[in-house]
């Protein structure tokens, strides 16, 4: 059974189309990335998920139940973090969990042991007391991590749950997202690409509301992305690029410092050599040479460029 | 408990932790002490005033009355005022600061989200003003003389159905708008409709919700009387109806980020 089923959403604001005829299948205990750039109308779709705006038009299916706005009867199957969560700053943090299992009908007793469950996991314990207000940014993100499991729901649905964070932050953060991957279905949504690459199994790419592509994420890299040839020369390479970008064999160069990538036209490529004999007939001094794995983040770049 | 018992305890916390129930608990003792008070000591000052030319000026000894008078008075302008202002964010304030959304999607009705901001602030300000009204009643009696409670009571009763209605409008103002300040404005005309321009038109005098501000001392004098009954029915239906108005308001409203 597929944990999330959206099919033929759509919702639009005036005249402008922020979601349109989306469809999705979502399978059980997996990380699932849900991809796009700034606007595409992820926050958009999430929201619908969970009840707080109208679609347009479709359905949206969690663990099998219908789920949309004006339910809230079927909220006890998904737990959601949204990008940047709001508490109650004059609650302390086990309070605050401790209100949010009220909210799912658990007694006193019930609550509190589930608070201290909970803030242990996600390491919040120690600041158990102390008022949400003084919490830093990854603190509060933790703690909306906490509040989103308290009614022990089969899907997560986070909405950037680490764009706000620092490097430790955001470790910690993925750590946790990563080992609750294995027992539910996790549907995040994220702009940043090292973090699919870390903890996704599969992932859907949308863009101006439209849906690119949904994939495994492995066999997304295998099918889509080109062989990307990585140089690090010695020094500037500006100069050797015009003749570089002229040759058949490389769809597209990026250079980036004494660095280039070439996303190469095909395997065959390499296997003939036939960059590095371009390479030996100019005047540069070469330090790194060989093929690199394809990032999220270039497949994605690619899949859009593909789109546009 | 219920979710809305839930998030009614969670609304009294609010209360008590941002400190609106203490205001609300210094507006009304305030309410308590400051109308026997200034009744008893404005005749005092009256007569501080020396007028020239051999002219005398009668004023006579204060009574409970004019204590009550004062007291339905500041209930129906200063304690209003101070209400409004202080409930005016009841549901805006969470729409700004989007805390309403991460409670929404719990398996909680709007409804009950609605209904407790209302049952919290109901109860609140009921609770303070029995007390207010209570510490009155006995301060004046104290300062003045002994006078019906249980006529004293029917005052305080429709007066206290006067505030919340005021305040039922200004909750769902507040459900309407993401501005407090709106909200506040909303309350203000509110009070103003309800508590004057209604009893200005000969049609609509015996309906309107502040016709006990006008008429306290028939009450005072004689007791409940039929003629209460229509404007304190309307006043309840009003309640009602705006509390209804604010769950299928909100029960419709999309929230944005």
């Amino acid at each position: 059974m597929s944990a999330i089923k959206i099919g033929g959403l759509s919702k639009s604001f005036g005249s402008f189309k922020a979601v349109s005829d989306l469809s999705l299948e979502v399978g059980e205990n997996i990380v699932f990335g849900f991809l796009g750039p700034n606007g595409a109308g992820k926050t958009t779709t999430i929201r619908m998920m969970v009840g707080l705006i109208k679609a347009s038009s479709g359905i949206i299916e969690v663990a099998g139940s219908r789920v949309g706005f004006g339910e809230h009867k079927n909220h006890n199957l998904f737990g959601y973090l949204p990008e940047q969560p709001s508490f109650y700053g004059w609650m302390t943090g086990g309070e605050y969990l401790s209100f949010a299992a009220g909210l799912f009908g658990l007694s006193a007793r019930s609550r509190a042991n589930k608070a201290k469950y909970l803030l242990g996991l996600v390491g919040l314990e120690p600041a158990r007391n102390k008022k949400i207000s003084s919490y830093s940014n990854g603190m509060k993100q933790r703690l909306g991590i906490a509040q989103a499991l308290i009614g022990d729901p089969r899907v997560l649905i986070l909405d950037e749950p680490v764009s706000a964070l620092d490097p430790v932050g955001r470790k910690e953060v993925l750590n946790i997202i990563e080992e609750l991957g294995k027992s539910k279905t996790v549907f995040m949504s994220t702009h940043i690409l090292a973090d699919v690459d870390r903890v996704c199994n599969e992932v859907a790419i949308i863009d101006r509301g439209r849906l690119v592509i949904q994939s495994p994420l492995a066999k997304l890299k295998e099918k889509y992305a080109s062989p990307i040839l990585r140089i690090d020369f010695t020094g500037d390479p500006a100069e050797i690029l015009p003749g570089l970008q002229k040759s058949e064999w490389a769809r597209k160069i990026e250079k980036n410092g004494n660095q280039i990538k070439i996303w190469l036209k095909d395997t065959h490529v390499m296997e003939s050599n036939i960059p590095l004999k371009a390479l030996a007939g100019l005047n540069v001094g070469v330090l790194n040479y060989g093929l690199t794995l394809p990032e999220t983040e270039d497949l994605f770049v690619e899949m859009l460029e593909n789109n546009q | 408990m219920s979710t809305t018992g839930v998030l009614f305890k969670k609304d009294l916390m609010e209360q008590v932790r941002s400190r609106k129930a203490l205001i609300l608990a210094v507006v009304f003792l305030f309410l308590a002490l400051v109308s026997p008070i200034s009744a008893k000591l404005m005749p005092q000052l009256l007569k501080n005033f020396v007028v020239q030319g051999g002219v005398t000026i009668s004023i006579p000894e204060a009574t409970y009355n004019d204590a009550v008078a004062q007291f339905v008075k500041n209930a129906g302008q200063l304690v209003v005022f101070l209400l409004i202002f202080v409930v005016a964010g009841a549901v805006a304030d969470e729409k700004i600061r989007k805390t309403l959304e991460m409670v929404l999607v719990k398996p909680v009705s709007r409804s009950a989200f609605i209904l407790s901001k209302f049952l919290a602030y109901f109860s609140t300000i009921t609770l303070s003003y029995a007390v207010s009204s209570l510490l009155f009643y006995l301060y004046t009696v104290s300062i003045f003389e002994s006078f019906s409670g249980l006529n004293f009571s029917i005052v305080a009763v429709l007066t206290l159905i006067y505030l919340l209605l005021i305040i039922s409008v200004t909750i769902f103002a507040s459900t309407l708008s993401r501005s407090p300040a709106i909200a506040g404005v909303i309350g203000l005309f509110s009070s103003f409709i309800f508590g004057s321009i209604l009893g200005l038109f000969s049609s609509t005098a015996g309906y309107a919700p502040g016709y006990i501000l006008a008429h306290y001392s028939d009450v005072m004098r004689q007791g409940w009387s039929v003629e209460f009954a229509p404007p304190t029915m309307v006043s309840i239906a009003l309640i009602i109806v705006f509390v209804s108005l604010s769950i299928i308001a909100f029960a419709k409203q999309e929230i944005e980020r």
